[in-house]
């Protein structure tokens, strides 16, 4: 029903899995850009993290090999520590200076 | 070759997983950028267990969906912050560059990424090409389908590749058995089952294993002071 | 095409078949709740709509269905309207992997009583049981009322501390049964309890090969866990009536107070199927394999077989999986009691004796269970 080459385009090999986690990432990128809220900021940092994640598992499917998988897992873990002390951090800026948007932390701008 | 199932589910995620994820970056609510940040961490497990990997598509749920965002939910809401008014986008030229380069680095890894998508159009499943062993041209073996295999086996690998392959005769061993060749490959099931995975973890990687926990003690003793709070009930008479 | 077809209908099937039982189950089980707690607290509860009472929930869901809905000023309304939905979602989606009996053979085509065969069946389990803190955090926040996000926090944290023990309490039933699949689980679990020590068999004839035997110490934190998850009694202090009004659902009334509970006692059923198959041997009955039910089945089925217009092997197979469905109704459903009977046994904790519990005593514990089943099995299996 759908022209060859277009069925060969859509059926899905490591290329798309790339794509996707391509546009994951400069989302990613995007947010840590443009967000001034710090939370947010962290998030997207996260959003950066699983995108990779899935480039792992990604490669590790299409190479045949398990590596990828355990460099997920390690991933994964250091975002977790990260995002614990990263909101730790914004937890004690909050209460401090009842604020977390990072325009109004410009003192040290040149 | 016909369109299957998983791929209308692997393009309707993929859907769901990049607009939730647009979402997490243009709603001014820090809470709905929560959500739509879990949202699209769930997703991307259901990927996970497309790709054989269901341990890891099991712990993007629980370590990822159901602990990170919940902690990011949860500090967002002991903030009580509501809306941002000034986080909406302000076109300054320093925005525009932002903004241009993030659509570059975007344009770049999805053009990478696409450019392969085309020229491998016809055998998508086979990006990497398994590497050759020596001891796969043993003589005395009957050879199977590897007629067209050069003479010798470090020829198609590059320059410094073949100078980091020691003689095979001494090769170590972990180096050999790195990568399975097509005979030795693991079944779909078989791959990415906790089982093989904990032997890499606990083998190859252990060293790694141990440094990350202890990483993961330091970050919580680490948080607990950076969070605690003085006075209340819990304040420790000296 | 037509195979693939008739597997998609036979999923789907399976889906709804499961998704509407958790439904009806639930107002059973608040009359079960009702009447247990009446005759526990010396008095008779709902007795007079209905024969026993039994259609009480019936008339309570159409007051639910009928009652004026409003939402209150300062809440959020998108979130206000999705967290019944998340509270449900988790809840239902955990039993894609409970299974509920042995696979049935009709006519050369084998359906299995689970919904999916995952080969990491109890962690993906405990993986969407942890997503269930998204209903109750969205739910307390939407209500824009100061006492139902207290609620909701302290529910949350609750649930977040709870949740570890209970992976770690489960660990030594892993390493022991060597498996995350909860088919194999149960296949483990057949026959009589032995073990091996050293190079030598040892038995107890008696005794069924069940969970509980091999790791009681397991057990005890599991359903304790298990009872905080859930924020039943005596960890129900999120929605503890006298301290929180009504907790994180305190705003809600009508259809969506009742999709919380129906999320609540899902968890429950949850829980309960997950208490009886690692623990108590699942479908089974205790020492009487399935092969020895269809076989019994394919001696006294002929009667039945001409009834049904089926063939004998396949009428041996449907009652084999009928009589497994029951056995495994019945151990769920007194694990279901036991969740009564404790709520109405037991006061509440306070939130600080709650969290110290979880933190303090069946952590450590459930450590000390692990480090200990480690240790035992790895040298018994030493020669």
């Amino acid at each position: 029903m759908l022209p060859d080459n277009l069925v060969g385009l859509l059926h899905v090999g490591l290329n798309h899995y790339l794509v996707l986690s391509g546009l994951l990432f400069s989302i990613g990128v995007f947010g840590v850009l443009v967000k001034k809220n710090a939370i947010v900021i962290l998030m997207s940092i996260e959003l950066m993290l699983n995108a990779v994640n899935l480039d792992f598992v990604a490669f590790s499917k299409y190479g045949h090999n398990i590596d990828g998988q355990a460099m997920v897992f390690f991933v994964m873990t250091i975002a977790a520590a990260e995002a614990s002390v990263g909101l730790a951090i914004a937890v004690a800026v909050f209460k401090r200076f009842k604020e977390v948007n990072i325009s109004k932390f410009e003192n040290l701008k040149g | 070759m016909a369109l299957t199932s998983e791929d209308i589910l692997f393009h309707a995620f993929a859907a769901v997983a990049t607009i939730s994820a647009i979402l997490v970056v243009f709603l001014s609510n820090p809470i709905y950028s929560a959500l739509f940040l879990a949202l699209t961490m769930s997703v991307l497990s259901i990927f996970y267990f497309m790709l054989n990997a269901p341990f890891v598509a099991v712990a993007q749920l629980t370590v990822y969906a159901g602990a990170v965002m919940v902690l990011f939910i949860m500090v967002v809401m002991l903030f009580d912050l509501k809306r941002e008014h000034e986080d909406v986008l302000k076109i300054s030229p320093v925005m525009i560059a932002k903004i241009i380069g993030a659509a570059l680095l975007c344009g770049f890894l999805v053009g990478v990424s696409w450019l392969g998508m085309s020229a491998n159009q016809n055998n998508p499943s086979t990006v990497v090409a398994p590497q050759t062993m020596a001891k796969d041209l043993d003589k005395t073996k009957p050879v199977v389908a590897m007629a067209d295999k050069p003479e010798n086996p470090d020829e198609d690998l590059t320059a410094a590749e073949q100078n980091n392959l020691v003689d095979v005769k001494g090769a170590p061993e972990t180096a050999k058995k790195d990568v399975p060749t097509k005979e030795t490959r693991l079944s779909p099931d078989e791959f990415g089952s906790t089982a093989s995975l904990s032997k890499k973890l606990f083998s190859k990687y252990v060293f790694a294993f141990e440094a990350v926990s202890l990483l993961l003690l330091v970050a919580i003793v680490g948080a607990v002071a950076l969070a605690k709070s003085r006075g209340g009930t819990h304040h420790v008479a000296r | 095409m037509g195979n693939g077809l008739l597997e998609f209908a036979i999923n789907a099937l399976k889906i709804i078949i499961v998704f509407v039982t958790i439904v009806s189950v639930v107002p059973l089980l608040v009359w079960v709740e009702r009447r247990g707690s009446a005759f526990m607290q010396n008095r008779l509860g709902p007795n007079r709509v209905g024969p026993l009472g039994l259609l009480q929930l019936l008339a309570d869901a159409i007051k639910f269905i009928f009652k004026e809905e409003f939402i209150p000023d300062h809440a959020d309304k998108v979130l206000y309207f999705m967290a019944p939905g998340l509270t449900l979602l988790p809840a239902a989606l955990t039993f894609a992997a409970v299974p509920f009996s042995t696979p049935v053979t009709i006519g050369g085509h084998t359906i299995n009583m689970q919904i999916a065969d995952i080969n990491v069946g109890i962690i993906y389990i405990f993986a969407v049981a942890s997503l269930a803190v998204y209903g109750v955090l969205t739910a307390g926040w939407s209500s824009g009322n100061k006492y139902s996000l207290l609620g909701a926090l302290r529910a949350c944290s609750q649930m977040i501390s709870y949740e570890i023990a209970m992976g770690l309490s489960l660990i030594g039933v892993l390493i022991m049964y060597q498996t995350f699949s909860l088919n194999e689980m149960i296949t483990a679990q057949l026959g009589s309890f032995n073990f091996h020590w050293r190079g030598l068999q040892y038995a107890v004839k008696y005794l069924p090969a069940w969970g509980i035997f091999y790791q009681p110490l397991s057990f005890i934190l599991f359903v304790t866990c298990g009872f905080a998850e859930t924020n039943r009694m005596p960890f129900d202090l999120p929605e503890g009536e006298a301290e929180l009004v009504g907790g994180y659902h305190t705003e809600y009334g009508g259809f969506k107070f009742n999709m919380f509970f129906m999320g609540e006692y899902g968890h429950m059923i949850t829980s309960s199927a997950l208490i009886t198959t690692l623990f108590f041997g699942g479908y089974a009955l205790p020492g009487i394999s399935p092969e020895q039910v269809a076989a019994f089945w394919l001696d006294h089925g002929a009667g039945l077989a001409q009834t049904l217009h089926l063939s004998v092997t396949d009428t041996s197979s449907l009652m084999t999986t009928l009589t497994h469905l029951l056995v495994f109704c019945l151990k769920t459903g007194f694990w279901l009691f036991f969740y009564v009977w404790v709520r109405w046994t037991l006061p509440r904790f306070r939130y600080d004796q709650l969290m110290d519990l979880g933190w303090k005593t069946l952590l450590p514990w459930s450590i000390a269970n692990l480090a200990i089943s480690a240790t035992v099995i790895f040298f018994a299996h030493l020669k």
